[in-house]
């Protein structure tokens, strides 16, 4: 799965999407992962950045990050492959 | 490397020209000590969820409304409204402070007793008043106020046997102004009703009238409708007077006063846009001294304020104990407090606040209470920071009724903590128990036995 | 129901029997009382015929019906006890005797009621008057009934009996230094009862210290004046030795120093002149009496007392010198009963004013206040409103309205006609002051002539009253504000002898307040209230003011412990 190409996204965390004209905001954490997302990252890639670099634990990372994928996929920001 | 704080990943919708209605930074900000107290320390000693009264906030409270009332009239009293919060603790710190007491049953009638209020200093309210509740009160000479005809019969029947004469008043229901008008309780001013009662109570030679009562409604947001109540039983006590030479002790304007809890559709929160207590006092007291009365013959002003006095010295602690994201995309959180320890939540939307620091970001959320029924929602559209199980948050506003009107549903009802003036903490009423649910529980013989 | 009578009889007339003894001493204290019984019967005689001339006056007032409580408390009785142990000291028992007694005690008592009637309308007591009449007359008259045979007698049996009882007082008091004073003045006292011996009068001097130390120095200092004065001025002392005629100094002393004035610095003082006026008196009735014939006694003491007491009653300010209203038979309780009044029953002096606000307010600034109420204008209140944190505006407190006092209603402090109001002056900014109009929005009320109230820095608009209303005490007239010479809403309360605005202030005291210290009340009576104090009105109730009113004629029955208690109101004199 693949941010769609024509997002914009700042460095303080703005998101905006120019084919629909909506804009959103990233919390940090949320704009790390969009970017690892970005990159290129799958899943477990992105949860071990995480885990390196934040104080928590996996089960909760796994969740959040498939809770924020779906909320990407809401707000259609994903492009499904 | 250090790590990070770490916080769910969060992304929100910015939504063009709406502004969101609980925009307010304020209404979560996080509050992590109740009068100095820790929450988290709290919560871990006692159980979550816990309600937690604040000593001190009640008396500032009481003070305040008495100055604010004693500065414009000369004779005052308040009687405080048991059915508001029956926590003896409670009780008694309005005692302590000079409050009488206003119960509007026998059992109330009776805790007020038990907690060492003296007979006469007992307001009786209410419709539901038994032969024996009016002995009792005729013979601790408790000021009973009539509801309704058949009550002020039985009473001067009762008062024939009795060598007491009872101190009696008549709750007068009018036309304030206001919608809805409550004219279920007492006796109507318009339609002469009251009056005629008034006459019949004379007449009979049995009763000493004392005083006149009204309850006008309940978080009135228009203090001016207290005056007109005020001026209609003023004119009463006036027509008591010029008819019969008898000066009225008192007037009771019961209680119904706003606190600051925001209901439900309303645009403002409840903080900004309720009237002030100065306003309903210039309200009442305008109306009462210019109503005409001898200088030497103004009455005492009764009320009966509850939650404006008590609502915002009491808060409702709880943990969160999931996340769930519904079917349409919204956050939704579960407590492990809802209506059944929270039944204002059906016309308040209550500020919570979080118990513990936070990022800046924060979401849309929809707070469920515990029990599995549909209705057990605390608040449909909230904006809270991320939270994960086991954080900690901070309901304010809960002190009236709340507590009183706990279910005993689904979940045992919890402890409850009163902060004294020292910060010293203290249970006034531990968690209950399942043997506090079965007291009182007789299980039949045949039916101990089953074979499943 | 027969014993309830007998008991009541015995109550009555065995309680006259013996005030009869205390009250020629100004006591009711029945110790006292039966001590001087007991003296009365050092010569058998004398203490027999004492008791029956009192019942013989007692059974006499009780026929005709006179006043019983003038029979219990002794009053009609006292001067034929006097009378009777006279006769019986130094006239032998006979019929003769009888019949002069029975005679005697009846026309004393008559004597007594007239006086009475004559006296007691001045406001002036009749003292020993009437047994001085009584014996005079039997001393002067009898003698010519011829079947008449009074036999004086030898006086004193006790001493006959045990003449050791009184040598030993007398000889130890002989050992002391102003050896011939003591028993000057022990001798003196026993005289009152006739006793001229040492024993009689220590018994009485201590009976006196029972009943009331100030009685007892009362006496000791009108007798050491009395004699200073004989000794410094040469006087004859045969007269103080003869009838022992030093007793007039003691009795003088002890009812002008604490009986009929309260006691206090004053009346003692005032002794020094009037006891030497009482030497000369004896000095002068003495040459006179001697060519009557007749005995002095007590006349000196009678004639100056009632002079002076009814010269006294004539004016019409105290000067420290300050009779007693309301006798409490003790110059201790006096003295009291007189200071307690003083404070409590000023409500005749003056106007009476009451705070000009309801609730709790506080003295932000009082009499000769060190911000504004200086010179011509000390005698000021400026009053504000605290909250429990002792602020007097909820935070920010930038605007007027946070002020807790802003726009709470005024009153009028008493009743009386408005004769002033200023108005139309802007409500100053928090910290703004208007120096052009000082005092704000005003308002004055006439009290009474030459009595004036004003309130200033009223808000703008708020006046409820107008020139020439007349306004009840109470009733709610404006509403604190804040402009003129106010920074920040405050009430500014003084009183005045003239009408403007600018008058000076005279100092004058509040009626009826409470103040409050630590969540208690204290009740100040015509006070004034002091700076920081925190003072609210007392709060009445029709029916305990009209309960309360004591309304002389008024009679009270209260339930006190069981205990049926009566309070009857008497008119003040």
């Amino acid at each position: 799965m693949n941010i769609k190409k024509n997002i914009a996204i700042s460095d303080s965390g703005f998101l905006f999407n120019p084919s629909t004209g909506d804009s959103y905001t990233l919390n940090p954490v949320g704009q790390e992962i969009l970017k690892l997302l970005k990159d290129g990252n799958n899943d477990e890639g992105v949860i071990e950045y995480i885990l390196k670099n934040y104080m928590t634990d996996k089960d909760a990372v796994e969740k959040d990050l498939y809770d924020f994928k779906n909320m990407l996929k809401n707000f259609k920001l994903i492009e499904d492959e | 490397m250090d790590k990070k704080q770490y916080e769910r990943p969060i992304i929100k919708s910015l939504n063009n020209g709406v502004m969101n209605k609980f925009g307010t930074r304020n209404e979560y900000a996080a509050l992590t000590h109740i009068e100095g107290v820790p929450v988290k320390s709290l919560l871990q000693e006692y159980g979550s969820p816990l309600f937690v009264i604040s000593e001190r906030k009640i008396r500032e409270n009481y003070r305040n409304a008495k100055r604010i009332f004693e500065t414009r009239y000369p004779k005052v009293q308040f009687a405080w409204s048991y059915k508001t919060n029956y926590l003896n603790a409670v009780c008694n710190t309005f005692h302590q402070e000079g409050s009488w007491a206003e119960v509007v049953s026998r059992f109330e009638y009776e805790k007020a007793i038990k907690n060492g209020v003296p007979g006469d200093k007992i307001l009786f309210n209410g419709p539901d008043k038994t032969d024996s509740d009016l002995r009792l009160s005729i013979k601790n000479n408790s000021p009973i106020h009539i509801d309704h005809l058949d009550e002020l019969y039985r009473l001067t029947e009762i008062a024939t046997g009795m060598d007491k004469k009872p101190r009696v008043a008549i709750r007068v229901n009018m036309d304030t102004g206001i919608y809805p008008m409550w004219d279920r309780f007492g006796f109507n001013y318009e339609n002469g009703q009251a009056w005629d009662a008034i006459n019949k109570i004379m007449a009979s030679g049995k009763l000493n009238l004392v005083g006149l009562h009204c309850h006008i409604g309940t978080f009135m947001l228009t203090p001016s409708a207290y005056g007109v109540a005020a001026s209609k039983l003023s004119e009463l006590a006036l027509s008591i007077k010029h008819q019969y030479n008898k000066d009225i002790t008192y007037l009771d304007l019961g209680g119904g006063f706003a606190s600051k809890n925001t209901l439900k559709g309303s645009l403002l929160p409840g903080s900004d846009s309720v009237p002030e207590i100065y306003e309903y006092a210039e309200a009442i007291t305008t109306a009462i001294l210019n109503a005409g009365f001898q200088p030497d013959d103004l009455p005492y002003l009764y009320l009966e304020t509850g939650r404006a006095l008590v609502d915002d010295a009491g808060f409702l602690l709880g943990s969160v104990i999931s996340n769930k994201r519904l079917s349409d995309g919204r956050r939704a959180t579960i407590m492990d407090f809802g209506v059944n320890i929270m039944f204002t939540s059906f016309w308040y939307d209550h500020k919570i606040s979080p118990a513990q620091e936070f990022g800046q970001h924060t979401e849309d959320t929809i707070l469920y209470g515990p029990l599995c029924m549909n209705i057990d929602v605390v608040r449909e559209n909230i904006t809270l920071p991320p939270l994960k199980p086991g954080d900690q948050v901070v309901v304010h506003h809960m002190g009236a009724y709340n507590i009183s009107q706990s279910m005993q549903f689904i979940s045992l009802r919890p402890a409850i903590v009163m902060i004294d003036n020292d910060k010293k903490v203290h249970l006034i009423k531990a968690a209950e128990t399942l043997e506090t649910l079965e007291k009182g529980e007789v299980l039949p013989e045949y039916l101990k036995e089953f074979n499943i | 129901m027969n014993t309830n009578n007998s008991n009541t009889l015995l109550k009555v007339y065995g309680n006259g029997l013996l005030n009869s003894y205390s009250q020629i001493f100004f006591s009711n204290n029945k110790t006292f009382a039966v001590l001087l019984l007991i003296i009365s019967f050092f010569d058998l005689g004398a203490g027999l015929s004492g008791v029956l001339s009192v019942i013989i006056s007692q059974i006499t007032a009780k026929l005709f019906n006179f006043n019983e409580e003038l029979i219990k408390d002794g009053t009609y009785t006292y001067n034929t006890l006097m009378v009777g142990i006279a006769l019986g000291m130094f006239y032998d028992f006979n019929f003769s005797f009888f019949v002069i007694l029975v005679i005697t005690s009846i026309l004393t008592l008559f004597i007594t009621i007239w006086f009475i009637t004559v006296l007691a309308k001045k406001g002036l007591p009749f003292l020993s008057l009437p047994f001085l009449f009584g014996i005079w007359i039997i001393i002067l008259g009898a003698p010519n009934f011829s079947a008449l045979q009074l036999n004086p007698k030898e006086i004193l049996s006790l001493a006959k009996w045990f003449p050791e009882l009184f040598s030993s007082v007398t000889n130890s008091i002989g050992s002391l230094p102003f050896a011939d004073v003591i028993h000057l003045y022990f001798r003196s006292l026993g005289a009152i009862f006739f006793q001229y011996n040492d024993l009689a009068g220590l018994i009485i001097a201590i009976g006196i210290l029972i009943y009331s130390r100030i009685a007892f120095g009362l006496s000791i200092v009108g007798f050491s004046i009395g004699f200073a004065f004989y000794h410094f001025f040469g006087g004859d002392f045969s007269q103080l030795i003869y009838s022992y005629i030093g007793f007039n100094f003691i009795l003088t002393a002890i009812a002008l120093g604490g009986f009929f004035v309260v006691p206090s610095k004053k009346s003692y003082l005032m002794l020094f002149f009037i006891i030497p006026v009482i030497a000369l008196s004896i000095s002068s009735l003495h040459t006179l009496f001697s060519y009557i014939g007749l005995p002095l006694y007590s006349l000196p003491f009678n004639i100056i007392t009632i002079i002076f007491l009814a010269t006294m009653a004539t004016r019409s300010k105290d000067s420290g010198i300050t009779l007693v209203t309301l006798q409490q038979f003790s110059p201790e309780k006096n003295h009291y009963k007189h200071l307690n009044s003083v404070n409590r029953f000023k409500n005749n002096t003056y106007y009476h004013l009451h705070l000009p606000v309801m609730g709790e307010w506080h003295i932000s600034q009082g009499h000769n206040g060190v911000i504004t109420h200086k010179e011509d204008w000390q005698y000021a209140w400026d009053f504000d409103v605290l909250d429990e944190d002792k602020k007097s505006y909820q935070s920010p407190g930038n605007d007027l309205k946070d002020y807790f006092c802003y726009d709470l209603p005024v009153v009028a402090s008493s009743e009386g006609y408005i004769v002033e109001i200023f108005d139309g002056i802007e409500d100053n900014k928090i910290n703004e002051v208007n120096l052009k109009k000082n005092w704000g929005n005003t308002i004055i009320i006439k009290h009474g002539e030459h009595f004036y109230t004003k309130l200033s820095h009223i808000k703008k608009g708020s006046f409820k009253v107008k020139k020439g209303d007349y306004v009840t005490k109470g009733q709610v007239i404006a509403s604190c504000g804040s402009s003129g010479r106010s920074p920040e809403p405050h009430l500014h309360f003084q009183l005045q002898t003239t009408p403007y605005i600018d008058s000076k202030t005279i100092e004058f005291p509040l009626a009826y307040y409470l103040r409050k210290e630590n969540n208690k009340y204290h009740f100040h009576c015509f006070d004034i209230p002091k700076e920081n104090e925190i003072v609210s009105n007392v709060k009445t109730t029709k029916l305990l003011t009209e309960a309360f009113d004591f309304v002389p004629g008024k009679t009270f029955y209260f339930n006190y412990k069981g205990k049926k208690v009566k309070w009857e109101v008497l008119p003040t004199q």
